[in-house]
């Protein structure tokens, strides 16, 4: 395989890692979580690391995703004894843990790859060289495994419990008091986005994993209203940034990861801008329609209630006289108002139509 | 007197909720009949829905126990559907009507297993009951407060409990939803089913249950309406600002 497939496809695997939990995290509004866990991991690592003196052990994973627990643990009960607010909470102990870290990398591991920069940013681009070999044969890049497996194992997790998962995060209490324990289930949660923060670590950073896992869901939740749909479209969404942030970046000659996220910033400002149901342009384009519908209704009433009166009231000028409505505004109303056959021209004036006032009737009987 | 086990329904002794050291609910003793519909009223910071989760074990309490037809709760929940407040949830969750119903089959169905073809048609079953058959496909942030309320119902008749705890229903909901969801209520005590519901409009007591229970931290009185609903419990219970709230004699 050439190193960009190789590349794009771990890229796929963090992405994909990311997106399934990354989709409870946003619908139970802790995303900023994943921040937390992602940083504090790497206390975890490095405590390791001085115990066995290699990084290429499944332990770290597992000290790793214990610090990230731990870091979950002592944020909530921060946050539960109510001396201190949530995003304080959440402010305070992983930078503190984060720190650690660094400390103890620049005193007694500064000549190792262990280096902050690898890991505040990570490097894609490397995965390719650490290769897994057993006897002769060259199985592919050690992180493609690494992220298969944390992939394989937060795809099994949320398979097997999904229906628990989504009962705890939609209604907890309900979920207790029908004995699914969601507590557990929540440090279950908790523990795929360690192991997942873990695994990126490498490829694509503390930092930008975040991204991975908040950006695809928070994308997909614009753009369906089924829980399933949104994590397969999040899946779906975090292959593309893979594909397109390595193009991006071999075409701009700079970092893999960073081009990764800034196509998952893009596209999520893309749907911002242009989900069908909840975009913001949607959004504007109906408030312009209903105003428009609204103000062709109460032209019918105001008609109807001066009909037989003076010319006036049925011109152009009466609009804007009594109406207060700006010129182009009332143009615009009125060419509505023919189109949809509620009022007819008649000379210098207009007058309803049978359907006009029908339609004018009905908005006063029902309101 | 002692009373017959087996007609008891709910029963709730010396039970104590405090947080830090501030108690909510003070040495609480209860034992609500079965096949009856019981109030559970008192002013704002009562504890009333603290004792419905405290009794129902999603809040630990500082002490007491809680016995479900003479059993403990912890082997007893799925005699049990608990209707939490409407406000709870999120309504944005990106699901729809079905689906919220088929969540009360899920204490049936266990772990790892999914509702199926035989959980649907309950669900469906019970929406027709609820007066939303039509709604089931309804992504759940289009519902109004009347029909949110009316699908938190769905999803408790689905459990098919022998005791139904609602807290608030009647918040948000207009006239003709409440007087719906007192005609399938008074349905379940008919059943021979259990009914406790957190109240707040005194007016409407009398008409809607047969038992009592006001509450202010510590319990203040329990029995039928008619012997327990006067001024003098009231006045405990609201400390006098209850004429504010209400012109019963």
């Amino acid at each position: 395989m050439s190193p960009i497939i190789e590349i794009i496809l771990i890229g796929c695997l963090v992405a994909t890692t990311a997106a399934i939990p990354g989709c409870f995290l946003i619908l139970r509004k802790m995303a900023m979580m994943s921040d937390a866990i992602s940083h504090s991991v790497l206390l975890g690592i490095v405590l390791m690391f001085f115990a066995i003196k290699t990084l290429h052990s499944p332990l770290l994973i597992i000290a790793a995703t214990i610090t990230g627990l731990v870091t979950v643990v002592f944020t909530e009960a921060l946050i539960s004894s109510k001396k201190m607010k949530k995003d304080a909470a959440i402010g305070f102990i992983f930078p503190l843990f984060f720190a650690l870290a660094i400390i103890l990398i620049t005193q007694y591991a500064s000549n190792i790859h262990l280096d902050q920069d690898t890991v505040i940013l990570g490097e894609i681009a490397f995965a390719p060289f650490n290769r897994m070999v057993w006897g002769s044969i060259d199985y592919g890049p050690i992180a493609m495994w690494v992220m298969g497996i944390i992939g394989l194992i937060n795809a099994l997790f949320i398979g097997c419990f999904y229906k628990e998962l989504k009962i705890a995060t939609f209604d907890p209490a309900l979920a207790s008091s029908l004995g699914l324990a969601p507590s557990r289930l929540h440090y279950g949660l908790m523990a795929c986005v360690c192991m997942t923060c873990v695994g990126a670590f490498d490829s694509v950073g503390t930092i930008l994993i975040v991204a991975l896992i908040v950006t695809p869901p928070a994308t997909a939740y614009l753009l369906t209203r089924k829980l399933s749909t949104m994590i397969l479209l999040s899946i779906i969404i975090g292959c593309l940034c893979s594909v397109l942030g390595t193009i991006l970046a071999l075409a701009i000659d700079g970092s893999i990861a960073g081009a990764m996220c800034t196509v998952a910033g893009t596209l999520f400002l893309l749907s911002f801008l242009f989900s069908p149901n909840h975009g913001i342009i949607h959004k504007f384009y109906t408030q312009k329609q209903q105003k428009i519908q609204f103000s062709a209704i109460l032209l019918t009433i105001q008609f109807l209630n001066h009909q037989g009166e003076d010319s006036f009231e049925f011109s152009i000028e009466n609009l804007i006289d009594h109406m207060r409505w700006s010129e182009p505004f009332a143009q615009k109303i009125i060419s509505y108002a023919l189109a949809k056959n509620y009022i007819k021209r008649n000379k210098k004036a207009y007058e309803l139509t049978p359907y006009g006032i029908e339609v004018a009737k009905n908005a006063m009987a029902s309101s | 007197m002692k009373k017959d086990p087996t007609e008891i329904a709910v029963s709730i002794k010396d039970l104590t909720v405090a947080f830090d050291k501030k108690p909510v609910l003070w040495d609480i003793d209860l034992d609500i009949p079965k096949g009856a519909l019981t109030a559970i009223v008192g002013p704002n910071g009562a504890g009333k829905s603290t004792l419905l989760k405290a009794a129902l074990t999603i809040i630990k309490p500082t002490a007491g126990r809680v016995d479900i037809f003479g059993q403990p709760i912890k082997r007893q929940l799925s005699q049990i559907a608990y209707i939490p407040q409407r406000n709870s949830v999120d309504w944005d969750f990106p699901t729809n009507v079905l689906d919220v119903v088929l969540m009360g089959t899920y204490g049936d169905l266990g772990w790892i297993k999914r509702p199926g073809k035989k959980e649907k048609n309950r669900a469906l079953n019970v929406l027709e009951k609820v007066g939303m058959e039509t709604f089931y496909d309804r992504q759940i942030s289009q519902l109004s407060g009347g029909q949110q309320q009316r699908i938190f119902l769905a999803r408790a008749l689905v459990q098919n409990a022998a005791i139904y705890i609602m807290d608030e229903p009647f918040v948000g909901v207009d006239a003709v939803t409440e007087k719906a969801i007192v005609t399938l209520l008074k349905e379940l005590r008919d059943q021979q089913k259990t009914v406790i519901v957190v109240h707040h409009d005194l007016q409407t007591i009398d008409e809607y249950f047969d038992w009592v229970f006001l509450l202010n931290v510590r319990q203040i009185a329990f029995g039928k309406v008619k012997n327990t609903l006067n001024e003098e419990n009231l006045r405990l219970t609201y400390g006098g600002r209850h004429s504010f709230i209400t012109a019963h004699p």
